[in-house]
């Protein structure tokens, strides 16, 4: 325990008051406000990072954004919850969090507590989870059930300097079939934080995918947590595709917690100006046999930066397990800078494979060349093979429509030049 | 009639001279081999008439019909008709043959607007058009339709990064191909499609440089002119028969006679 005195000082103010009145003008049931209250308690001095802490070394909390946590929003404009009558008469639910609470209480209830995580997103995981507001989801896909088009969610925070504080719970159920895509974006330029707090429970046998785009606009900064929580023989994949032009600290998680459980995290990173995107990830894995794998891409131009700190953490009771963090970083100009830090914590002998790479370099000069004496000029040269890396990931997706949609979003900075689809 | 002059052309790679005055004139409708031992030169002619950052050009012109190529970044040369098959050529992970050889087509096609703006004016060709041609030029070289969904020389074996080369070559029809020891790497069946490949480029209106260390090629792919290479210089040009006389002789004879101041 860290005595108060060295603590630094929490430069936002979240008192129990603040998170009671949000929640009674919201009109929530009380069940929602508790939580709320108890999400509120674990935002204390000694959740906030000091900046000593391996996480929070390559990122100083300074000059935070000043505007208002509590959001009036209640709803983004706009937004849709498209889904195929098919799967609503077999029960799934796809509808705003504070919706899902006043329909299905029973569902949503057991979820909506705060839950735990990584330690370096405490004190943000706790302020959106008291402070939640417009554009929070909640996803149930009931045991067996399969949805086949993909869940799509256009979220758009219009301009303003309150806080964009989300809530997204996607909770499959055994044997069940979902592809849930949020594609983030915000309007204006002021300064502002964004958190957008995930979590997504992978019932056994389950196959789930989670796509998360992120098009912040340039004054956010983006504090979201996801976690990802594996159940036997489930099947888990998520993109992270980071496209905006804010800068973003993000907590990302995966915990197995069964038998032969797949978890296959990856990410695409395109940032330029001076953005800094600033990822910590811990692949918890736990079982018989199950399997763990990182795969994040990142095209820096300008000034950017891409730090990544990611740690493998194979438990003591788990056997033969497989696991792998992959990060590679191309830099496109030579103020450009990667940081990838792979920790590996191997906490049994019963490993069957456990693993990282990590790299950070220009585009090679041989294969610009032998694209340019193809006849493509620099630029185009060097989109495609930007483009060549970051398919890789993208071919990972199976569905044409979320392929095309993450490719939307790195279009600004990468550019379209191998975009053709029609033959390959 | 078109051609490819190379004057006087001295090379140096970090700071050592590998060519010492290349004189060499291709006109288009000839096929031109040029044989040599190794290291005397021959990927560093083909890879600095191409523009590679690497080869420092000290003295001399290329002229592709009175335009100097030297003064062009490496893509204005390949859009002004010249072509490389490169002898390693390089993977593009994520970008498909199809994807990779039509974006080339457009990025030829496309051309600076005439007012001066920098803005360039597309001229894509037709996908219908676009899918016949590779369907026949994929028949020509017997590669199929896997082939050309896969990444560009991604895990290819060396005949199929060759035959990928061959490939371009003809989808790309340029005015003059250089084609730096294609047959290397090749056992005799993928040899003889490469060479067949290279032979139906024959044409009136295309020259063709044939760098090749051995004169295997030579006995599929004819050429109308042999050049020797030793030491960065051209020092003997005959016909084909210079090529048996080098396979059953060696190089060092050339050497020899070169030093001797017979060659």
């Amino acid at each position: 325990m860290v005595s108060t005195a060295e603590l630094v000082s929490v430069p936002l103010l979240l008192d129990p008051e603040m998170v009671e009145q949000h929640s009674l003008r919201r009109e929530e049931p009380e069940w929602l406000r508790a939580a709320r209250l108890e999400a509120q308690l674990r935002f204390t001095p000694e959740a906030w990072p000091t900046g000593e802490e391996e996480e929070w070394r390559r990122f100083p909390l300074k000059d935070l954004p000043e505007g208002p946590l509590v959001s009036t929003l209640d709803h983004l404009p706009g937004i849709q919850f498209k889904i195929e009558p098919e799967a609503t008469a077999l029960g799934v639910i796809f509808k705003g969090l504070l919706r899902a609470s006043l329909d299905n209480p029973d569902l949503v209830r057991p979820y909506v507590a705060p839950g735990d995580g990584m330690p370096s997103h405490a004190a943000f995981r706790a302020l959106a989870d008291a402070l939640w507001s417009a554009g929070s989801t909640f996803v149930y896909v009931p045991a067996g059930v399969e949805v086949r088009q993909p869940l799509v969610l256009e979220k758009v925070w219009p301009a303003g300097a309150d806080a964009m504080l989300s809530r997204t719970i996607l909770v499959a159920e055994r044997d069940c079939v979902v592809t849930l895509v949020e594609d983030l974006t915000s309007e204006g330029e002021a300064p502002r934080i964004a958190v957008p707090h995930v979590e997504v429970h992978a019932g056994p046998g389950a196959h789930v995918t989670y796509v998360g785009i992120r098009r912040f606009a340039r004054g956010v900064l983006d504090f979201g947590f996801q976690r990802f929580r594996s159940a036997r023989d489930s099947d888990l994949r998520s993109l992270n595709v980071f496209a905006g032009e804010g800068r973003s600290k993000v907590g990302i998680e995966s915990d197995i917690e069964g038998n032969g459980a797949t978890v296959k995290l990856f990410g695409l990173v395109a940032a330029g100006d001076s953005q800094r995107i600033d990822v910590n990830t811990l692949q918890r894995v736990d079982g018989r046999a199950s399997q763990s794998d990182l795969l994040y891409l990142s095209a820096l131009y300008d000034r950017a930066k891409a730090i990544f700190y990611g740690k493998i953490r194979v438990e003591p009771t788990s056997h033969g397990t497989g696991s792998y963090q992959e990060c590679r970083n191309m830099l496109l100009s030579p103020e450009a800078g990667a940081d990838p830090i792979p920790v590996l914590e191997i906490l049994t002998n019963d490993v069957v494979r456990c693993g990282h790479g990590a790299t950070a370099g220009a585009l090679s000069d041989e294969e610009l060349f032998y694209a340019m004496s193809r006849g493509f000029d620099r630029q185009a040269a060097q989109q495609l093979l930007v483009h060549g890396f970051f398919r890789r990931v993208i071919n990972e997706l199976k569905d044409e429509h979320v392929r095309q949609r993450v490719l939307n979003a790195v279009r600004p900075r990468i550019g379209n030049i191998a975009e053709m689809g029609v033959l390959a | 009639m078109s051609s490819l002059e190379i004057k006087d052309l001295v090379v140096s790679v970090e700071g050592k001279t590998i060519l010492n005055g290349i004189d060499l004139v291709v006109e288009s409708g000839s096929v031109h081999a040029i044989m040599g031992p190794n290291g005397s030169g021959k990927s560093t002619l083909s890879l600095a008439i191409m523009g590679h950052p690497k080869y420092k050009v000290e003295r001399g012109r290329v002229l592709l019909d009175g335009v100097d190529l030297l003064k062009l970044p490496v893509d204005a040369r390949a859009r002004a008709g010249v072509f490389l098959a490169f002898q390693y050529p390089s993977a593009i992970p994520g970008v498909s043959v199809a994807n990779f050889l039509r974006t080339a087509i457009n990025a030829r096609r496309a051309a600076p607007s005439a007012d001066g703006t920098g803005e360039v004016k597309k001229n894509d060709m037709p996908i219908p058009q676009f899918r016949k041609l590779l369907a026949e030029k994929m028949k020509l070289l017997g590669v199929d339709d896997s082939f050309i969904t896969r990444s560009v020389n991604d895990g290819f074996s060396g005949g199929e990064k060759k035959r990928l080369e061959i490939l371009q070559m003809h989808m790309f029809q340029p005015r003059f191909a250089i084609l730096d020891e294609t047959d290397s790497g090749l056992d005799i069946d993928a040899l003889k499609v490469v060479a067949e490949g290279i032979e139906a480029m024959r044409s009136p209106d295309v020259g063709m440089l044939l760098i090749t260390h051995y004169e295997r090629i030579l006995r599929y792919v004819h050429p109308d002119f042999v050049h020797v290479l030793v030491d960065g210089r051209v020092v003997r040009t005959g016909g084909r028969e210079l090529a048996a006389e080098l396979e059953s002789k060696g190089y060092e004879f050339v050497r020899e006679a070169l030093y001797a101041g017979k060659a």
